[in-house]
């Protein structure tokens, strides 16, 4: 039955999902790009000394990406099961509600563990080409807050269109929105290493938020 | 609904401090050798008026001020060419002063930085210029990597790491304090300590490597080391100890000054400034309601203390009504750090019980109101009981199932 | 006979409006159940209540031996269930949706899908969305019939179907739940054809039940008698004898539960005058109009 599920989650996201491969990654390789044009012009000693001393982020166009592509995954996949409140469809299957509902979540959570694991590859595989290790693991620091970033949109995202009640749905992106600048308080390199494995436990509490929403829905409060 | 409970603790405190900002006043605070009196100066950003007041809190002409602290104010003085040939029986050479000046701010903030772990070591003797490689104390040894090609420069690794382990270093390091940057008047190396808290000075010299452990008292740990450039090299660095006692490394054998300064305390007193002139030293430091100088001699005996306190955060009535209001709050680092932190604070004292009844009435009236049951709004009540408003809050966004 | 759906003292407001108070209904395995109604009289909300998307405020629905408010999986795979508009995946194309429902049901009759849509001119690498009404009807119809359930519940199919679909459905519907045997629960604000379908009828108008019996009794026993008053500012009293009328100049036309006689006898009693007296056959439509009047 979560292969039927998944194979409907799959038929509306895939050209999203593809298309965020394609950006995601490529963005990536961008980034490395531009570094290298810069490099060309900068001995690279003092470009270190700049990522270093100065506080410098050399990968701030990864900054909102995983955002962006979580966001974008979640309307893909909850905004038809919105429109015309097709939901009701979904609900119907014999399946556990719930069920249904944790299901489709988790595909979204699948389909975004393979696009950031892709971008995370490329910019660690790249960037250990380029600098030396203890720069890239303060790097992988401050972008996981990026990538939690990308699922607690997604999550937020489900919650908010599912959610039948416009007041309850601002309420949600209120809260959501007030979650999702968390992430993104302070980015000097490497200042959310002791933080991070706080929020991936608030990500992973996000994730059922869902349910709420399926939960009034079927109490028909619309 | 755990997870809105905690952005609620965060985000509605947050609201509340903004809206009810306690203004902070930060005058100077002036010694004069000549009377051993403190001077408050308050600048009027409005009305462009400085203030400037005795200890006996009399406000007193600018002149006057000038006169006692000739040092502070010789840039006036020297122009009207009433700068004082001696302070206190001791003869004032101006050009003197510069090189036996320093300063040194140090914010608790950087104590707690994110580090990349790797630094440029440049060369002390020759031109100060940014080296080709950054530098590593590993695990097992030295390693210079160079940024060019990204790879390790096996033979100078080599040549610093057998330096290190005649030294006995404990790898790797787990401090390191040094000023990275080219706009110094000098390269003094870095201060590192090892693995088991030995504190080492390094540095390069006509690229041969310089390592000099440093002697300590029995059971000292380096919490934060501020390298000093005095002009003069008489001292190395600035040193906070895991204690939080401040001392002075003097370049002359390395000796560790102990300063007569015992209640700092970076948790507290987020920043804290040292001002060395050739008569006198002084270790300013200051929390959100506290200041404190200390004034030390040429010898860092004390000479004068000068103390202000205002009434703490809680005590003020924005911070009662914060206290009640809020069980608790979240602050995303503690006081003035660079990490960010999940921090926690709050059930200090019994305030917030006040809030949490009214809440956990206004939930029962809700429930009543609604027609829901009871019993299954238990957990809920607890809940409000426990965290006030934000599970109030929270409990409302988020019904329970009910059937 | 076996009920498959009871339906017990349904209440239900929308903030303080009233939908319906104190609803009972009962569906019978194999017969057809139509709800009539005019718009926003509770259909989709009877519907809704039905199939778990709603819980009322009071009263409850026992639907295969189970509440509706907490139906199990197996019960949920017994309801073929049709939304108002006809509303399915319409990101799937006609392959897909099939692939896609058919990993839910053990008994999934593949044939009786394919075989209906071989009828539709459509590509099988259409998208729904891209489909007329008619074709998206056909389609959410074959998927019911391919679910195979117990029990159908269609939420307002007619709507949007020119009239040869809603022939061609409500005759397909109906010679499949004769002869397999199904129940069919079905809404409509269009009454037109749909004595052909159902056997029984409830008519919903705001606030309160106006008929629950089988369409056949509703039919021989509901009548409408014409005549011409001279008076025409005559009014009636409605409650008793008469169930509904209406004025077209002097022309009364007069619906009732009650005989011929009885109303010519209680024309008598009130003492108005009338001429050209007589029965008028009428349909199902003609009925509903009749009873709920024409605004």
């Amino acid at each position: 039955m979560w292969k039927s599920m998944f194979y409907k989650e799959w038929i509306k996201i895939r050209l999203v999902f593809w298309l965020s491969v394609i950006v995601g990654v490529g963005v990536t390789l961008a980034m490395y790009m531009i570094i290298r044009s810069e490099l060309a012009d900068t001995p690279v000693n003092h470009y270190l000394w700049k990522i270093m001393n100065r506080d410098f982020v050399f990968f701030t166009l990864f900054k909102f990406l995983p955002l962006g592509i979580g966001l974008l995954i979640g309307l893909a996949q909850f905004i038809p099961e919105m429109t015309e409140k097709r939901i009701k469809l979904t609900l119907h299957l014999p399946i556990n509600e719930e069920k249904a509902g944790l299901q489709m979540v988790a595909f979204g959570v699948m389909s975004l563990t393979i696009i950031f694991s892709l971008m995370f590859l490329v910019f660690i595989g790249i960037g250990r080409y380029y600098f030396p290790y203890e720069i890239i693991r303060v790097a992988a620091i401050t972008v996981a807050p990026w990538f939690m970033s990308g699922f607690a949109a997604f999550f937020i995202a489900g919650m908010v269109a599912i959610e039948p009640i416009w007041k309850y749905r601002i309420a949600y992106l209120v809260i959501g929105g007030l979650f999702i600048k968390m992430f993104f308080i302070l980015w000097k390199a490497g200042s959310y290493i002791y933080a991070n494995g706080f929020f991936l436990i608030l990500v992973v509490l996000f994730s059922i938020s869902i349910l709420f929403s399926i939960y009034r829905f079927r109490k028909g409060e619309m | 609904m755990a997870a809105a409970i905690i952005i609620l603790s965060n985000v509605i405190p947050t609201i509340y401090r903004t809206l009810f900002k306690v203004p902070g006043q930060y005058p100077s605070i002036y010694y004069s050798l000549l009377k051993d009196e403190f001077f408050t100066s308050t600048y009027d950003y409005e009305l462009s008026i400085q203030t400037i007041k005795n200890s006996k809190g009399e406000v007193i002409p600018e002149d006057e001020f000038h006169k006692a602290c000739p040092i502070e104010n010789s840039f006036f003085l020297i122009k009207k060419g009433e700068f004082p040939d001696s302070i206190s029986g001791m003869k004032i050479d101006v050009e003197k002063f510069r090189p036996e000046s320093d300063y040194a701010s140090i914010r608790s903030s950087f104590m707690s930085m994110p580090s990349y772990r790797l630094f440029p070591l440049m060369d002390s003797k020759t031109a100060l210029r940014f080296p080709h490689d950054v530098c590593r104390i590993g695990k097992k040894r030295v390693e210079f990597i160079l940024a060019e090609t990204n790879k390790v420069d096996e033979e100078k690794s080599e040549i610093f790491t057998r330096i290190f382990n005649n030294e006995n270093f404990n790898y790797p390091a787990k401090l390191m304090a040094g000023i990275p940057t080219v706009m110094k008047p000098y390269d003094n190396g870095w201060f590192i300590t090892d693995s088991k808290d030995l504190f080492y000075h390094m540095k390069m010299e006509n690229g041969k490597p310089y390592l000099k452990k440093i002697e300590t008292p029995e059971g000292f740990k380096v919490k934060y080391v501020s390298p000093s450039t005095i002009e003069s090299r008489s001292i190395h660095a600035y040193v906070i100890s895991e204690e939080n006692k401040l001392y002075i490394l003097s370049s002359l054998d390395y000796g560790l000054i102990e300063l007569p300064v015992y209640d700092y305390n970076p948790e507290k007193h987020y920043s804290l400034m040292f001002r060395k002139t050739p008569y006198f030293t002084k270790v300013d430091f200051s929390s959100f309601n506290q200041r404190k100088i200390y004034v030390l001699d040429r010898n860092y005996k004390l000479l004068n203390k000068f103390e202000k306190e205002n009434k703490p955060y809680s005590e003020l009535s924005v911070g009662k009504a914060f206290a009640t209001l809020f069980p608790f709050n979240l602050r995303f680092g503690e006081n003035h750090h660079s990490y960010i932190k999940f921090v926690f604070n709050g059930y200090n004292n019994f305030s917030w019980i006040v809030a949490s009844v009214i809440f956990v009435l206004l939930n029962v009236f809700f429930i009543i109101r609604k027609k829901r049951r009871f019993k299954n709004n238990i957990l809920d009540l607890v809940l409000i009981a426990a965290t006030g408003i934000f599970g109030f809050i929270a409990v409302n966004l988020f019904p329970n199932k009910e059937y | 006979m076996e009920n498959i759906v009871e339906c017990r003292n349904l209440t239900h407001y929308y903030g303080n409006k009233m939908v319906y108070e104190d609803l009972n209904f009962n569906i019978k395995k194999g017969s057809i159940l139509g709800l009539l109604g005019k718009n926003g009289t509770g259909k989709t909300t009877t519907i809704n209540i039905l199939n778990g998307y709603l819980t009322p405020r009071s009263g409850e629905c026992i639907i295969l031996g189970e509440n509706s408010k907490n139906l199990s999986p197996y019960v949920k795979s017994q309801i073929g269930y049709l939304i108002e508009n006809h509303v399915q995946y319409a990101f799937m194309n006609i392959y897909q949706i099939e692939k896609f429902y058919s990993g839910f049901y053990p008994n999934w009759k593949r044939e009786a899908y394919y075989d209906l849509m071989a009828k539709l001119k459509v590509t099988p690498k259409q998208k729904i969305s891209t489909m007329s009404c008619g074709q998206r009807s056909q389609v959410a119809l074959g998927l019911i019939l391919a679910q195979d359930p117990e029990l159908l519940v269609l939420d307002d199919f007619t709507m949007g179907l020119d009239p040869g679909y809603r022939r061609l459905f409500i005759d397909y519907l109906r010679n499949y739940a004769k002869a397999e045997g199904k129940t069919v629960f079905t809404t409509s604000h269009i009454i037109q054809d749909m004595e052909r379908l159902i056997d029984e009828c409830i008519v919903f108008d705001y606030n309160k039940v106006l008929v629950y019996m089988p369409v056949k009794e509703f039919m021989s026993t509901f009548k409408q008698f014409n005549f011409e008053v001279t008076n025409p500012d005559v009014e009636f009293e409605k409650g008793g004898l008469v169930e509904n009328y209406e004025k077209i100049d002097s022309t009364i036309e007069l619906y009732t539960y009650s005989r011929a006689n009885e109303v010519e006898s209680y024309l008598a009693s009130l003492g108005i005058a009338y001429s050209n007296f007589r029965e008028v056959p009428m349909t199902l439509e003609d009925a509903f109009i009749g009873l709920t009047g024409k605004y």
